[in-house]
Parts: C-alpha cells; sequence; structure tokens
C-alpha cells in the first residue's frame, strides 16, 4: 500500500465509512476500500499513469464536503437541470418518461445494475469515499427536444475536502436524448473530486454526453466515463477541460453488439501549470462495430496534455472500423504534450487508423491570413479557434455546438505570444 | 504609372538561394504572366512580394507605389502590405473552421478600408455589397455562412479566392497557378471574375503553367522565369511558341543550363 495513503488517509477513510447503513452501495464501498488498500494510490510505476502523479495536489485529509446550496454559472436555455452542490443532490427536474432518483449508503433502496471494475486506486478510491449516487433511467422510446443538464458545484463547503459522486445512466431501448454534465468548481479552494459517470446504452438507443470541467484551481480532480453499448446503439461522448490544475479522466467505451458506434471526443485547453491527463480505451467486443476518435489538445505556459488512446479489436470483432486521431497544438514552447495512440487488434479483417500529430501553428497557414490584411497576433489567435473549433463542432448539435464555444472563449484566453516563427 | 519594381532580388529559404537576380517592372493596366518550369521560382517571387516570413531577401529590392510614392517593400509587414493594396491569391488556400466566409471577408474589408482611410461596412449593407461578386462567380449566397475554404472543393476555393479579390479590390493582384486543377466551365468563371477586376487602376500577375489560362485572360506581357531569373519576356503571342515548343528552346538560347 502506497506510504502516503498508509499513513495519512487510513483513519479518514475509516470514518468516512464508520456510519454506513447496510445496503447494496455500502457493501460495493466496504469491497472497495479493502482493494484500495491493496492497490495504493496510483503512481508513475503503471504504465497508464506514467505522466501524472497525484501525491503532491492530494488534500491532506480526505475529509467529506458539506452539503450546501449554489447555482450555476452557466446556463443552457430549456433544459432539464439537476443541481449536484458540493457531491449531494439539491434540484432535480420532473421529466415524462425518464426517472432520476439517488440512492446513498446511508438509506435502503433499490440498487440498479452498476460497473464495479477498476484498474487503479483512483477508481477504488471513488468508491470508497462514494457520497451519493444518481441514478437516471430512461424508459423505452422516450425523446428528449432538450438536454439534461447535470451540474456539479462546489462551494466554501468543499474546501479541503474529498467530493466523491457517481451518476449512471440506463437508457433503454431506442431512445434519444443529450446529457451534459457540467463540472465546475465555484469558490471552493483546495478541493478533490472523483466522480465516475456510467452509461448504459439498451438496443437502438441514441445518448448525446457532453463532460465541461472547469475552474478547479487547485486539487486533483478525477473523472471516469464508462460506457456499455448494445445492439445498434450509438454513444457521442465528448470532454472538454479548461481551468483546471489537475485533471485526470479516464474513459472505458464497451462495444458489445453488431453495429454499434461510438464517436468519443474531447479537447483540452491548458494553461499556467494545469496539467490534464487522459487515458481512453475502446473495445470492440463485436463484429460490426465502429468507433471514432478526434481528441484535440491546446497547451501554453508551462502545462502539460497527455492523450493515451487505445483501440481494442478483440478477437471475433470482424469488420470493425475504427479511426482515430490526436492533434495537439503547443502555442508556448514551454508548454508540452505526450500524445501515445495504441492499437491492439486481434481479428484479422477490419478497418483501423490511428495517428498523433503535435505542433505549433503552421506559418504557411498565419501568412494567409498576414496576406488578408491581418495582423500577425490576430491570425493566431482565429487559428488556433479554429483548431478548437474542429474538436466542438464532432458534438454535431446545432444549438449546443455555439453554445460550447462560447463557454470554452469565456474561459480560456488563447494566448498567442511566441507563436511559431521558426 | 509605375506599381511596382522589382529590381535585382535575391532571396533564399533555408539558406538555398532561389531568386537569383530577379528584375520586372509593373504599370498600372497592365496584366503580367509568369510561366516557367516547375521549381522556377514563380511561387517564391509572388511570396517574396506578399512578404512570406520564411523568405529572406538579401539583394536588391522591392519597390511598391503608396500615395505616388515608391516605398521600399521590406518595411512594410505581410499585412500592411495587404492593407496598401497587395493581394495574393494561393494556389493551396487554406481551410478556417469555425471562421464564416462572411466574417472573414467583412473584417478583412474593414481592416483594409481603416487603413486607407475609407468608410467601413455593417454586415447587412455588406452582403448586399457582395451580391453581385457572388452571382459574377456564380456561387450560391450559402457560401458566406460556410466555414472560410473548410470542405471546398478545389474549384471551390479558387472561386472564393477571386471572391476575396473582388471584395478587396487591391492595385497589385498576385494570383498563383489559380488555373491549376479547375475544369473549364470554373476556369471561364475564374477568368471572369479577374476581368471585371481589371482596370487602368490595377495590376494582375497570372502565374500559370498553362497556355489556356491566357485565352481567357490575356496578358500584356508575358515573362518566362527560369532558376530564379527572368529569361525571355515577350507578348502575348509567346505563350503559343511555350505551349508548341517547351522552353528548352527559350533556356538554350539565354545561354543557360539545362536542369533535368
Ligand atoms: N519553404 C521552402 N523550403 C525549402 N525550399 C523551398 C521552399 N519553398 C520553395 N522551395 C524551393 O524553391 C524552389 C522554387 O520553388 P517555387 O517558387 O515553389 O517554384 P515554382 O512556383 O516555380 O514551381 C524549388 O526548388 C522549391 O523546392
Ligand atoms: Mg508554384
Amino acid at each position: 500500500m502506497n506510504e502516503v495513503l498508509a499513513q495519512q488517509y487510513s483513519a479518514d477513510l475509516e470514518a468516512r465509512q464508520a456510519n454506513l447503513g447496510q445496503n447494496h452501495l455500502s457493501q460495493m464501498m466496504r469491497d472497495s476500500l479493502t482493494q484500495l488498500k491493496s492497490h495504493g494510490l496510483p503512481g508513475k510505476k503503471l504504465e497508464h499513469w506514467k505522466y501524472t502523479s497525484i501525491n503532491s495536489e492530494m488534500p491532506e485529509q480526505l475529509a467529506a464536503p458539506q452539503a450546501d446550496q449554489a447555482s450555476p454559472t452557466f446556463e443552457i436555455k430549456d433544459a432539464h437541470q439537476i443541481l449536484i452542490v458540493n457531491g449531494f443532490l439539491t434540484t432535480m427536474p420532473e421529466i415524462p418518461g425518464v426517472h432520476i432518483r439517488k440512492m446513498n449508503p446511508h438509506e435502503s433502496h433499490d440498487s440498479i445494475p452498476m460497473i464495479q471494475e477498476e484498474r487503479d486506486g483512483a477508481g477504488w478510491l471513488h468508491w470508497s469515499t462514494l457520497q451519493e449516487v444518481l441514478a437516471i433511467q430512461i424508459e423505452k422510446n422516450v425523446m428528449l427536444e432538450n438536454p439534461i443538464v447535470i451540474h456539479h458545484l462546489f462551494t466554501k463547503k468543499a474546501s479541503k475536502c474529498l467530493s466523491s459522486h457517481r451518476v449512471v445512466i440506463h437508457a433503454a431501448d431506442l431512445c434519444d436524448l443529450s446529457i451534459l454534465e457540467v463540472t465546475t468548481g465555484l469558490d471552493a479552494h483546495e478541493l478533490s473530486t472523483f466522480n465516475a459517470t456510467e452509461l448504459h446504452l439498451s438496443t437502438g438507443a441514441r445518448i448525446r454526453h457532453i463532460q465541461l470541467t472547469s475552474e478547479l484551481k487547485e486539487g486533483v480532480h478525477y473523472s471516469a466515463l464508462k460506457a456499455e453499448l448494445a445492439r445498434d446503439s450509438y454513444l457521442n461522448s465528448f470532454a472538454l477541460t479548461a481551468h483546471a490544475k489537475l485533471h485526470r479522466r479516464d474513459i472505458k467505451v464497451n462495444l458489445n453488439d453488431e453495429n454499434a458506434t461510438a464517436h468519443v471526443n474531447g479537447l483540452f485547453t491548458l494553461k499556467d501549470h494545469e496539467h490534464c491527463d487522459t487515458d481512453s480505451i475502446i473495445n470492440h467486443n463485436a463484429a460490426h462495430t465502429f468507433s471514432e476518435q478526434l481528441y484535440k489538445g491546446v497547451v501554453a505556459d508551462h502545462s502539460h496534455g497527455i492523450f493515451t488512446g487505445k483501440i481494442v479489436v478483440h478477437r471475433d470483432a470482424q469488420k470493425v472500423d475504427s479511426q482515430q486521431l490526436s492533434r495537439n497544438l503547443i502555442l508556448t514552447k514551454s508548454a508540452h504534450i505526450d500524445a501515445r495512440p495504441q492499437l491492439e487488434v486481434y481479428a484479422d479483417d477490419v478497418k483501423c487508423s490511428h495517428g498523433a500529430t503535435i505542433g505549433q501553428l503552421s506559418v504557411d497557414e498565419l501568412f494567409y491570413l498576414e496576406s488578408r490584411g491581418i495582423e500577425r497576433s490576430e491570425a493566431a489567435r482565429i487559428l488556433a479557434h479554429a483548431f478548437v473549433q474542429e474538436a466542438i463542432d464532432k458534438v454535431g448539435h446545432s444549438t449546443l455546438v455555439p453554445l460550447l464555444s462560447d463557454w470554452l472563449s469565456s474561459r480560456y484566453e488563447i494566448t498567442t505570444t511566441g507563436v511559431a516563427n521558426e | 504609372m509605375k506599381l511596382l519594381e522589382v529590381k535585382n532580388v535575391h532571396a533564399r529559404v533555408e539558406e538555398k538561394e532561389i531568386l537569383k537576380g530577379l528584375n520586372i517592372t509593373i504599370n498600372t493596366g497592365e496584366v503580367h504572366a509568369i510561366m516557367g518550369p516547375n521549381g522556377s521560382g514563380k511561387s517564391t517571387l509572388s511570396k517574396v512580394i506578399a512578404g512570406h516570413p520564411s523568405f529572406q531577401l538579401t539583394e536588391g529590392e522591392i519597390q511598391y507605389n503608396i500615395n505616388g510614392k515608391l516605398k521600399d517593400l521590406s518595411e512594410l509587414e505581410p499585412y500592411e502590405r495587404s492593407r496598401q493594396g497587395i493581394f495574393l491569391g494561393f494556389q493551396y488556400p487554406v481551410e478556417i473552421p469555425g471562421v464564416s466566409n462572411l466574417n472573414f471577408l467583412l473584417e478583412t474589408y474593414n481592416a483594409a478600408c481603416k487603413a486607407q482611410g475609407a468608410p467601413i461596412m455593417e454586415e447587412e449593407e455588406f452582403r448586399i455589397f457582395l451580391k453581385k461578386k457572388l452571382e459574377l462567380l456564380e456561387m450560391n449566397d450559402s457560401f458566406l455562412d460556410r466555414s472560410v475554404n473548410t470542405g471546398f472543393s478545389g474549384g471551390e476555393k479558387k472561386k472564393n479566392e477571386i471572391l476575396q479579390l473582388l471584395t478587396l479590390n487591391p492595385r497589385l493582384a498576385l494570383l498563383d497557378e489559380t488555373d491549376s486543377g479547375l475544369d473549364i466551365d470554373a476556369l471561364k468563371i475564374v477568368s471572369k471574375g479577374v476581368n471585371s477586376f481589371k482596370s487602368k487602376y490595377n495590376a494582375v500577375v497570372l502565374v500559370t503553367h498553362y497556355q489556356r489560362l491566357l485565352n481567357y485572360i490575356v496578358p500584356d506581357f508575358i515573362h518566362v522565369l527560369y532558376q530564379g531569373r527572368i529569361i525571355k519576356t515577350g507578348g502575348k503571342e509567346l505563350a503559343l511558341t511555350l505551349e508548341e515548343k517547351g522552353y528548352d528552346w527559350v533556356i538554350k538560347e539565354s545561354g543557360m543550363e539545362l536542369h533535368p
């Protein structure tokens, strides 16, 4: 067991689990603590944590936050709004055909299927400290015009705490909707969060899932997305991180039956000493399954962006089509990118492509704009925005795309001093 | 009136000398065609005039007429050259996703107006201003709301370059292989655009491989560029001879060595 964890957190973890009730969730949490004790916190010795060390940003104690009230700073017109403040549900909407409820480890509840399968201590720490699970069950054939927006907000009462929350979404056959999760630090200091989302897509279900992460100035922020896709289902997932000190995102998508399709895209825009590490695994477990992935990064100052994307095509998964591309833009020489596209193919009749690019703005592209009378710094700004926009466009939704562009431009100003002149 | 004078220009990229003592004078009201084998330095010449930062002028001078006076261009940044009426039509126009063609045109148009002390335009007025130009180029209005060059076909990109030319209405238009990759219909449309731009107040420099373009845009002068120099200058008939006999005889006549 990791020394830091042993000495510092053992008592905290016991305390957080001291008053658990006797229910499905509390049992899962107790089992997870055993797992956590044997795994320890993840460190650079693990290949998939090679570039990220969380120890220095972890809080001194693993105190649980207190419940509070807050309002989101980002509103989406006509959205069905769910508020989770400091890891506790405070507001939820009534939506015909959609059942929303919370489960906590203190009260008894009906359980729902959940995926309790982790690779390392980060996932087990999430389970061990879980405050609530938000369960969303969408009935068959339900189509929602307006998105469901889940705001994860944090107030002063979450300062110096570790907050842990899980969203579990079961989408029944042929339903079709968009879900946004917006994680915003607000005025919490030295906060760490360990959150996860599960998506279960039944036959023919179509889900668009968007994760926005921002204003997490300190601490460690771990978020996981796990998706299970049944026959003919379609997932469009997009994660956007802007302004988070240390964000680690784990993605695992399982394409389990024919004609399941996943578009797993993302974008991170970093500055100062920010660090964002995405580790994505897409498993093609069945024949005729399809995936596309475009992950983009923009780094400035001393920031560090990492993308590790593994595509696994299992033995009987013939006729799979999978495309993956990691594209990265370095705005300042002192910023850093590590991009690792990985392909594991055990079937023989598949179409797979993957690649990564890392570069500065192209001199020729800049010159095109300059030759139209646009000053160099402005030309650089326009091109960097265009770079970012290509990723946001993958969301493929006429009202959400401009909304996300606005969300980003009010949170990340592209600084282009020192852009490619050589 | 003398618009541009290129005097004994030597230019290099990455330590490699490309232009080796090039001279050319362009007056308002003239159309010049620059032809020559691949790799001769035709694109380099147009980029050097527009101010591409990868190319260094090591010797000679480029003078350009600003307010009736010839001025050394090396003092102007590329964006300033543009605002002073130098336009470069690109062989490979750049895609800019997320920036609408309309906004791009309006931004560049207003920047030029401000620089020249002319009144700027609002979006609605500007759309009306563009309408005739779009019609001339047989471009659908929807072009304005698409992202600049993003997902455009080769022909659409070239038409879009001409739309920018007509919008910015420069004094010197350098068109680098605007005809490459165009089918005959697109070539006619592009030529129509250039011909409508041409006036006694401006000049056009066509960089091309093919005599075909010159059937539609008739040049006053044809220059053969080889190995970084202009080795022959003639009238429009020269294009036909070049089409028929190739470049070898011009190169031999100039006393230069034939490179494979
Ligand atoms: N950016 C560059 N870096 C290195 N060499 C270049 C660059 N641009 C052009 N060149 C070289 O300069 C020469 C002239 O190129 P160019 O001006 O494009 O010729 P043309 O347009 O006549 O075909 C060629 O040998 C080409 O390889
Ligand atoms: Mg060329």
